[in-house]
């Protein structure tokens, strides 16, 4: 078996983003924005998470049982940070890019185009609609299905890593290529979202002022302008997708979950229901374009393979 | 309402508004403390494997030690997780209490982040403890090439602590530069005072009006700009504006609002009242 260093499609993407960071901050004269503040560190932490626990279920392991041996030990944890790190550093890398450059670039806010799309759907936007549901035990709940958005991803990839490497490869690759194409969105038509552009048209309060301060730190773990598309609709979507190909009960399980997260997105008054349609569009382009480049990694990775296999064949002398 | 319809949406309320925070911080800290941990294991198993070829007990009591000192670091690590996050449950409308758990957070040598820091600084200002909420927002800088850079929030923040305090001067400096503040309305609002107790009453009418513009439901900058009118003499523009604005507020329950329609009836300036205004 080979002992190079394999490269992954993962791995080159966290390479270009990492370099049009550099190039970025280097033009801005700035190297701090190569930076990740505790605002930003703790989303990153629900990925990493499931990583850490498996390094220090490997290492505790090794330490207390003597029967464990060094190299298992030392590939185990090698192939943990191996496969997380790459999407671990392309988040970090990621959401340090996406701030700087908005300060840059971003234009006037599109808030009422996406209203009037709602409307000619629709004929009002739903969080409007929605107001007349509105009690603290809704709000509670819709709170707790937008806070998931940052756990599912985590507990869905930590059981595909234990049964699929490629299928964990896949989904955590759909995840960060739909956050490159959301944000694309985001850059393309800024919005605030209508519980903020539109605040004069919400007449019910939520009343659930406990629950505010939560509202208040999902706010910290958003971004500005980051409405169109909604990229919890987004990776909710892909989370549903990917756990259909766990199994019948991780679909089940995820299921209601992601719906009342669809939900949410609109009663919590953050996204347009076009959003959400931008947020599937995104899902399914990001789902393609992963099955796209994983078949291209695994043609020049076997072009490769047949190109050693023929070199050993018939070595020149 | 019965305890029976209370209760349950109260303890909902708890466990998302308080725990949810806690437990995002406690994952952020736990994440290097595992990884460390690990690193901290493998290197005793080795240290105990290699000691334990010459000498078995030496090599035990290196294992246990390392593993001691690893315990030990990660109870001090968890100790000082728990109180940030005994501070991220008890939120700043417990302002006093907040100040205390983060008191003692940074007395186990907790760092102060920029996002501890501006919520620790809103803790204090509710406390109206302007000096430490100055402090405070100092922390919440980033570095950049240029030097220490604020958000705009913050420096109206800063601006509001010497407000508060009496410091006109440095006040109306940070005001001016916070341009890009989220809440405009409380940058005007304060400059408008600032403008008014400079006795330039035309310029501080023009603030507050712009402080109504951009929120039109800002009742500091209403009552503000309705006493400057009546101290100007100007009491019939007072009652016209009064009579626009008469929907937009509970006149029964506002005391500021019965000041105003006392003052209008007797032809008299009514009292400046201060509203501290912490809504960044």
């Amino acid at each position: 078996m080979s002992s190079r260093f394999k490269l992954r499609v993962e791995d080159v993407l966290t390479l270009i983003t990492f370099s049009a960071l550099l190039i970025f901050a280097r033009t801005r004269a700035s190297l701090t924005l190569l930076s990740l503040d505790e605002g930003r560190y703790w989303e990153l932490s629900f990925i990493m998470f499931p990583a850490a626990l498996l390094v220090f279920i490997a290492s505790a392991r090794y330490a207390f049982d003597v029967r464990a041996e060094l190299n298992a030990t030392v590939l185990q944890v090698t192939s943990v940070l191996r496969d997380w790190m790459p999407f671990a550093l392309f988040l970090s890398v990621y959401e340090s890019f996406r701030s700087g450059v908005w300060a840059v670039i971003l234009g006037p806010d599109r808030d009422a185009q996406l209203l009037a799309i709602d409307r000619w759907m629709l004929g009002e936007t739903p969080s409007i609609t929605m107001q007349r549901f509105i009690s603290p035990l809704l709000t509670n709940m819709f709170i707790l299905a937008y806070f998931l958005h940052l756990v599912l991803p985590g507990v869905l990839a930590i059981a595909l890593y234990r049964r699929d490497l490629l299928l964990f490869r896949r989904f955590l690759l759909a995840v960060f290529i739909s956050g490159v194409i959301g944000s694309s969105g985001y850059i393309a038509v800024p919005a605030v979202g209508p519980g903020i552009a539109y605040a004069p048209l919400f007449t019910v309060s939520f009343e659930s002022t406990p629950a505010d301060p939560l509202l208040g730190m999902m706010d910290l773990a958003r971004a500005a302008r980051d409405v169109f598309p909604s990229l919890h609709v987004a990776v909710s979507s892909i989370v549903l997708w990917y756990a259909a190909r766990a199994g019948r009960k991780w679909l089940l399980g995820m299921l209601p979950l992601v719906i009342a997260n669809w939900i949410a997105t609109m009663y919590l008054r953050y996204h347009y229901f076009i959003d959400v349609i931008a947020g599937w569009a995104c899902a399914a382009l990001a789902i393609a374009l992963t099955a796209l480049l994983l078949e291209i990694e695994r043609r020049i990775t076997s072009g490769a393979r047949e190109r050693e296999a023929a070199a050993a064949a018939h070595p020149q002398t | 309402m019965s305890p029976r319809r209370v209760l349950p949406d109260a303890i909902g309320s708890f466990i998302i508004a308080a725990m949810f925070p806690a437990f995002a911080t406690m994952i952020a800290r736990v994440v290097p403390l595992l990884l460390v941990a690990s690193a901290c294991l493998i290197v005793a198993r080795l240290a105990r494997d290699r000691l334990a070829r010459r000498n078995e007990a030496a090599g035990r009591t290196v294992f246990v030690a390392i593993v001691a000192a690893t315990a030990a670091l990660a109870i001090f690590v968890l100790i000082q997780t728990s109180l940030l996050m005994m501070a991220r449950i008890v939120g700043r409308q417990n302002a006093a209490r907040l100040d205390r758990w983060y008191s003692a957070y940074t007395t186990m040598h907790g760092r102060v982040t920029p996002v501890i820091a501006f919520d620790w600084a809103m803790a204090l200002m509710m406390q109206r403890r302007w000096n430490d909420a100055r402090a405070r927002l100092m922390q919440t800088g980033t570095p950049s090439a240029k030097g220490v850079r604020y958000n705009a929030d913050s420096v109206l923040l800063i601006g509001e602590t010497f407000f508060y305090s009496g410091d006109m001067r440095r006040a109306e400096q940070a005001l001016v530069v916070a341009r890009r503040t989220t809440h405009p309305y409380v940058r005007f609002y304060l400059l408008g005072r600032i403008a008014a107790a400079r006795g330039d009453t035309s310029r501080a009418l023009e603030f507050l009006a712009m402080s109504l513009q951009s929120n039109g439901r800002f009742f500091p900058a209403f009552y503000h700009r309705q006493r400057l009118l009546m101290t100007r003499g100007e009491f019939e523009r007072a009652r016209t504006e009064m009579n626009t604005t008469r929907g937009e507020v509970d006149t029964q329950r506002n005391q500021q609002w019965k000041l105003l329609e006392q003052a209008l009836a007797t032809q008299a300036v009514p009292p400046s009242v201060e509203f501290y205004v912490i809504e960044v």
